[in-house]
């Protein structure tokens, strides 16, 4: 229904200006970075504005291997699938539950999760350290793990709306046709409620490979590091050498960057899904 | 919102609905055994630590000293110079983000030649991390070899050379400007959602009353956003002050602590100067600030002013 309708009333006029003005502010920066990778050091700084001469990818070798970004971004990697596998599966259980069945303390237990999202996860910071601390999993992507299950509980609201959507009649045929409780959530209403799975995915994708503060906390051994602790060491140690900097930044930038450009309608709804309900 | 039974009770009590009833808990379990361990347990107990004097991370440190911390807090300057910035940059924030999301959203809400690549280029840095924002920033700021001094010269203002980052009123303004070109683009959304839930009838109206653009704004426009802009700016104060990646990536709370806030305080109180107690007190300052404003949230839809998009 997107229409012309403004422009009945607004000048078009001023929109290209100002258009390319934001354009230039916000896409700028992150060009001058995909291109300055592709750059030598001492020509990012002598020909910043200039097209890479001589386009080399050395950069992101020298990164890659000397300064160890490749075993970072290959953690994160793991990190990242590992955990949005396992928030997909509880957040699906937990969302069909509570939209399909009828259990004792259903609403109680419902606000009880939802709670969660309430509260920003500095908050709970501390004692977090304190018990990851105490089971001897600092330094162990198991506490990331932990942490990052717990963080379910955008993820069951979402699932809970799209398996509302879910006729109930279609469940109750294939139980009276003999499929069990599990299957009838496996087989019947999962598929149906696809399009969740897709939202929460994108969103928790974002969150998960960009994340700081609980690595930042959590692990100390840099053989662990994930990208976003392997970048703040690579600022620490390579300073001067923006070549193999910008190539680091933007390796760390390119899947988000690349999975949005495929995926740009579902990204849009996942993240601002994200932000109004979360 | 509120769960509904959507059986009839007269399946209660039978053998498959308790069955059904067994199924609902085994689902629900693997959630459970890492959401309240993990998530709610360290809530509770955020607020037992605030009250004790501890230093260091072993239990046998901990010494009750009851509501000290939260005395101490009142009497610390730097806890009210972080406040201070944290509302100074929620203030800042949430004023010139909305207003620059609402004007972007009314031009691109139209279609127009190239409109939808506009919109999709401006949403791009939301899905970037903050630790490359921040950092590529610095880059872009640095003093000497940084593209944006270069620039300052090139237009012949050599002597409009400003340390960014190490000036402290400039410091905590450039914060403002790398958080909102980092997360305008999804305010905007959010706006045009808005403006197109508005139904098509009242612009023709306009029109054939021969109403002025500026009119349609703000008799039309602004009135009937009214809610979508409350979501948005409460969405932004709740953003702002989760604000901590930016800062620890760019000046480190510096310089001469112009850019700490209440979460990098709290980090420095825990990890720096192992003080986890008083560490706690701030954990709790920062709860309430959220819980206030989330609880506004909530009141707000629970007034029917609930928007779906």
């Amino acid at each position: 229904m997107r229409s012309k309708r403004l422009r009945k009333v607004l000048p078009l006029f001023l929109y290209y200006p100002l258009c390319l003005l934001v354009l230039v502010i916000v896409a700028y920066p992150v060009l001058w970075m995909l291109l300055g990778s592709l750059k030598e050091t001492w020509e990012v700084l002598a020909h910043p504005f200039s097209l890479p001469l001589h386009p080399t990818l050395k950069n992101y070798a020298e990164a890659w291997q000397v300064a160890k970004f490749g075993r970072a971004f290959l953690n994160s990697v793991i990190v990242t699938v590992v955990s949005i596998a396992g928030i997909l599966l509880i957040s699906t259980m937990a969302g069909y539950v509570f939209a399909k069945l009828n259990f004792v303390g259903k609403t109680f237990l419902f606000y009880f999760w939802l709670a969660g999202m309430m509260v920003p996860p500095h908050v709970s910071l501390l004692p977090n350290f304190i018990i990851f601390d105490r089971l001897h999993l600092i330094d162990n992507y198991l506490s990331l793990f932990c942490i990052y299950f717990s963080s379910t509980s955008f993820g069951v609201f979402i699932m809970r709306s799209f398996f509302m959507s879910v006729p109930t009649e279609i469940l109750e045929a294939a139980r009276i046709d003999g499929c069990s409780e599990f299957g009838t959530f496996w087989r019947v209403a999962l598929p149906l409620a696809r399009g969740g799975l897709t939202v929460i995915a994108i969103f928790y994708f974002v969150f998960l490979w960009n994340d700081f503060m609980y690595p930042l906390t959590f692990l100390r051994n840099p053989a662990l590091n994930t990208v976003s602790l392997a970048l703040m060491a690579f600022r620490d140690i390579w300073a001067a050498d923006w070549g193999p900097m910008l190539a680091a930044l933007s390796m760390a930038s390119l899947p988000p960057v690349i999975f949005y450009f495929f995926f740009q309608k579902q990204f849009i709804r996942g993240m601002t899904a994200g932000a109004l309900k979360g | 919102m509120h769960a509904k039974s959507e059986r009839p009770t007269r399946h209660r009590r039978s053998r498959s609905s308790r069955r059904r009833n067994l199924t609902a808990y085994l689902l629900l379990l693997p959630g459970l055994i890492f959401y309240v361990p993990f998530h709610f347990v360290p809530i509770l107990s955020v607020f037992f630590f605030s009250l004790f004097k501890w230093k260091g991370y072993s239990f046998a440190t901990m010494k009750w000293n009851g509501l000290d911390n939260y005395l101490a807090l009142t009497n610390d300057r730097f806890f009210w110079g972080a406040l201070r910035n944290n509302i100074k940059f929620v203030i800042l924030v949430v004023v010139v983000q909305t207003v620059f999301a609402l004007a972007l959203a009314l031009i691109l809400e139209q279609k127009f030649h190239l409109s939808t690549f506009f919109r999709g280029v401006y949403f791009m840095p939301t899905v970037l991390s903050l630790v490359v924002v921040g950092i590529l920033f610095s880059l872009l700021l640095s003093p000497s070899q940084g593209l944006v001094n270069m620039i300052l010269r090139n237009i012949g203002l050599e002597n409009v050379q400003p340390v960014w980052l190490g000036d402290p009123t400039l410091a905590f303004y450039v914060l403002v400007f790398v958080h909102i070109w980092k997360d305008f683009g999804l305010s905007m959304f959010i706006f045009i959602a808005g403006l197109e839930a508005i139904p098509e009838e009242l612009f023709d109206a306009a029109k054939v009353d021969g109403a002025s653009p500026w009119d349609v704004i703000w008799r039309i426009i602004i009135p009937l956003l009214r809610e979508t802009t409350t979501a948005v700016a409460v969405l932004i104060t709740v953003t702002c002050f989760k604000l901590f990646d930016l800062v620890i990536v760019m000046t480190g709370g510096g310089p001469f602590f112009a850019t700490e806030v209440l979460s990098v305080r709290m980090y420095f109180q825990a990890f720096k100067h192992s003080r986890m107690g008083y560490g706690s007190a701030y954990a709790m300052v920062l709860f309430l600030i959220t819980f206030v404003v989330s609880s506004f949230q909530f009141w707000l839809r629970g007034r029917g002013e609930e928007i779906e998009y």
